[in-house]
């Protein structure tokens, strides 16, 4: 693969770890439930590039077809997602994650 | 003569219960008017049900008779002697009938029958099956004929209860299971008798149960007899582990193989099965429960606590009488215990004001005797006391619950008297049964019965002067007791008449308020007493007719495989001459008791009619008064028994409710709690941060994979 072959592998990791590491931030810190579920699919992309890429080291095209699923995957979450937010939205008034804490223990 | 299967001895009565139980509900619910040919229907099934057991039981055990008496004089080792009865009864009895008899190792004539194997399973097979031996034949014609005169009489005596089908719904369940009792060929099938008649005990005892204090004696009962039960499983399970049988008779024969008298195992069994009998029988320490169970109708307390049921204890050690032979240590203390039972029972029956516990204590008494002949090896005088006494207390008891209801509940025999006059026949059969109680010399059965026992505690090997003396101690105050309680219902002024006297708490009169009972309560006693003066006269000592019809019969169901017996004390028996002193020796023994029972009723009748002035004076000295406390409250048994195991067990109780191993486990408890109360802080409730540990997490466990399993691939591992 004349293009891609070009890019090590390690570089591809890493790019999809740093996406991970900062999807999962956000979706940690973030206090606005949209922006959580935006950080959740930047996870997932990074998972989506690390699959690229090892499809792309061992010449496969699994890595591309798990990318097909992983992005239908996300459209199906994101349409559940949205649908909780606008629901949270219309009981609580908002969108605040650190409101949603009724089943503490 | 027709050949009955024996199961129907046993199913008569079964049928009975359950077509009185099928009836029962419907002849309390329907008014009185129109429950009364319901009711009469309901009595008739049961007299029949046992009616026709009897019937069965008689052609049952006509070939045993016929082999005995028909036959030539017993063939089995020759201590029987011919009979005179024997003889004259040859003709009767049709030699065919013996066909079907087998006979035992030791000579006994039996008839064995198995219904179906019950358990076959784990290396022990059990027979559902019966055995017909004489000792089963004695208790089976008992119970049935017995069975059948309180059954008429309680017709009668219970015609106005509601309840009716339940009641006779209980009798003739308790018959049926007794039969059983008598007839298991196994000691498992005779515990299922066993266990059947304590059931109906408690259901009888406990038959009004809409008073409280008759459930508790009820309960009573039942308790105080499942420690004897107990006992009985615990034998049953050592003699299965050790033979791998439970059927009695191979149990007997295989002990005199296996076994040296003294040996362990069977002193545990045997002890067991002591222990079995004593709560059974209500015996010292176990006799706490029979006086409370008068509790229940009469007709139940001629039956099952006099006649039938408190002998199954005598009849399990006749019954297993080899294996007690090889425990020497536990047959002396039967008879010890019997002769405490017999003088501390008859002590207390002096002190009772109750109609029904003097003859409840008095029973005690009497199978304290029965109790006494087992230890000491005289097992034909014991079933021999069994047979008159099931005629004589029955009518006892019968007689008072005639004059129970004649007087309209009133049970305390001091507020009684002046019976004689208005009912002359109720006066003299009572008397029969009190004179038999007594034993009066010469005419009564009590006093052929007690006689053998006396003579037998003289003579045994393991009996000795004191136990007899204790014993004629005891049937002297038999005969005063008899009096006092005969004099004292019957004769004398009425209680109307006594009021002057300040001592007696006078109720109501009640010769205005009496009863006359029915003649039919009155004819069905009379069976009875024939019995109590005539049953005496099938076994009479050598000097007064000879007559060994009973231990002829009898005699051969109490000889051990091997031979086994206890060895006697003179070992002159051979020689007329040592038996002409022996007979002459029981001819002077038997004077002194007779001159010790003489007094007891000349004493009896000294205070209780022709001086009873005399008594006030008595009352005046503490020391009797005293007495009569002590003997009023039976010893104060149940104040002691309530003491050690009452008190211990509340102790106990108390003990445990705050004890250590609770506190343990409370703490445990409180730190499940305590840990409970930290994890559950984690639950935030915040989505974010169980993402936050979820991630964490997952990072711990792939730092650990990474180190244990990539970490070794390192150098070669793929690099860029």
């Amino acid at each position: 693969m004349s293009a891609s072959a070009a890019v090590p592998l390690e570089h591809v990791l890493l790019l999809g770890a740093a996406l991970l590491a900062v999807g999962a931030f956000g979706a940690l810190r973030r206090r606005n439930l949209l922006f959580v579920l935006v950080s959740i699919e930047v996870m997932l992309n990074g998972a989506a590039v690390a699959f690229v890429g090892a499809g792309a080291r061992w010449q496969q095209p699994d890595g591309q077809i798990f990318v097909l699923f992983i992005m239908t995957m996300a459209a199906a979450e994101v349409a559940v997602g949205l649908a909780l937010l606008l629901r949270i939205r219309a009981v609580t008034g908002s969108v605040d994650t650190s409101g949603l804490d009724r089943l503490r223990g | 003569m027709p050949s009955v299967p024996l199961w129907t001895i046993v199913a008569a009565p079964l049928l009975g219960g359950l077509i009185c139980a099928a009836l029962a509900s419907r002849a309390k619910s329907s008014r009185v008017d129109d429950g009364r040919a319901l009711r009469a229907a309901i009595s008739a099934v049961a007299c029949c049900a046992v009616g026709g057991s009897l019937v069965a039981g008689v052609l049952a055990s006509w070939p045993l008779f016929a082999v005995t008496f028909g036959a030539a004089p017993a063939q089995g080792p020759a201590a029987l002697a011919a009979a005179v009865a024997g003889n004259q009864a040859a003709g009767l009895l049709s030699p065919q009938a013996a066909a079907s008899v087998d006979r035992w190792v030791t000579g006994m004539p039996y008839v064995r029958e198995t219904l179906y194997t019950w358990i076959d399973t784990g290396g022990i097979a059990l027979d559902f099956s019966l055995w017909l031996d004489p000792l089963s034949v004695l208790m089976v014609l008992v119970i049935t004929s017995v069975g059948l005169l309180i059954h008429l009489y309680a017709a009668a005596y219970m015609a106005d209860e509601r309840d009716l089908g339940r009641f006779f719904c209980y009798l003739n369940l308790f018959c049926a299971a007794m039969l059983l009792l008598v007839l298991g060929d196994g000691l498992m099938t005779l515990f299922v008798g066993w266990e059947g008649v304590g059931a109906c005990s408690y259901l009888l005892i406990g038959f009004w149960y809409d008073k409280p204090a008759n459930g508790a004696a009820a309960r009573k009962a039942f308790i105080v007899t499942r420690i004897g039960d107990a006992a009985f499983l615990l034998a049953m399970l050592v003699l299965a582990w050790n033979f791998g049988t439970l059927r009695i008779a191979e149990i007997l024969e295989r002990v005199t193989v296996v076994w040296q008298p003294g040996h362990p195992i069977a002193l545990a069994v045997a002890g067991l099965l002591l222990l079995a009998a004593l709560g059974k029988s209500a015996q010292v320490p176990l006799q706490i429960w029979l006086p409370d169970a008068m509790a229940g109708p009469t007709p139940v307390s001629a039956l099952l606590h006099a006649a039938t049921m408190v002998t199954a204890g005598v009849y399990l050690i006749a019954r297993c009488h080899t294996l007690f032979l090889f425990a020497p240590a536990v047959l002396a203390m039967t008879a010890t215990l019997g002769t405490i039972t017999a003088i501390s029972a008859a002590c207390s029956a002096l002190g009772q004001r109750d109609i029904k516990r003097v003859l409840a204590y008095s029973t005690i008494s009497q199978i304290g005797f029965m109790f006494t002949a087992l230890g000491v090896g005289a097992f034909v005088a014991a079933m021999f006391h069994f047979f008159t006494h099931a005629f004589f207390k029955a009518l006892l008891f019968l007689s008072a619950g005639s004059v129970t209801h004649s007087l309209d509940g009133e049970t305390d025999i001091t507020r009684m008297g002046g019976l004689a006059r208005r009912l002359p026949m109720l006066t003299m059969l009572a008397g029969i049964g009190a004179a038999a109680l007594a034993g009066v010399p010469l005419v009564t059965s009590g006093f052929y019965s007690k006689d053998q026992i006396l003579w037998g505690a003289y003579q045994a090997p393991i009996g000795n002067a004191s136990m007899w003396a204790v014993l004629v101690l005891t049937a002297a105050i038999t005969a005063l007791y008899s009096m006092r309680w005969y004099l004292l219902v019957f004769w004398g002024e009425g209680a109307s008449e006594r009021a002057a006297d300040p001592d007696v708490d006078v109720g109501s009169g009640h010769s205005s308020a009496l009863h006359r009972p029915s003649r039919w309560l009155l004819w069905t006693c009379v069976p009875l007493a024939v019995g109590a003066l005539f049953a005496g006269f099938v076994q009479t000592p050598e000097r007064l007719g000879g007559v060994h019809a009973f231990e002829q019969f009898i005699g051969p169901a109490f000889l051990s495989p091997g031979g086994l017996t206890l060895r006697a004390r003179s070992d002159g028996e051979g020689s007329a001459l040592a038996a002409e002193a022996e007979h002459a020796l029981e001819l002077r023994l038997m004077s002194v008791s007779s001159a010790a029972v003489v007094a007891g009723l000349l004493l009896g009748f000294w205070l209780y009619f022709l001086n009873p002035g005399i008594r006030r004076l008595l009352r005046a000295s503490p020391i009797l008064t005293r007495l009569r406390q002590v003997w009023a409250a039976g010893w104060f048994a149940d104040e002691v028994a309530d003491a050690m195991v009452g008190q211990t067990y509340t102790t106990m109780a108390l003990l445990l409710r705050s004890d250590p191993a609770d506190r343990a486990v409370l703490g445990g408890a409180r730190g499940v709690g305590w840990a409970h109360r930290l994890v559950a802080r984690t639950q935030t409730g915040r989505l974010q941060t169980y993402v936050a540990a979820l991630l964490l997490g997952v990072l711990a466990l792939l730092t650990v994979w990474l180190w244990s399993e990539l970490l070794p691939l390192w150098p070669t591992g793929a690099g860029g």
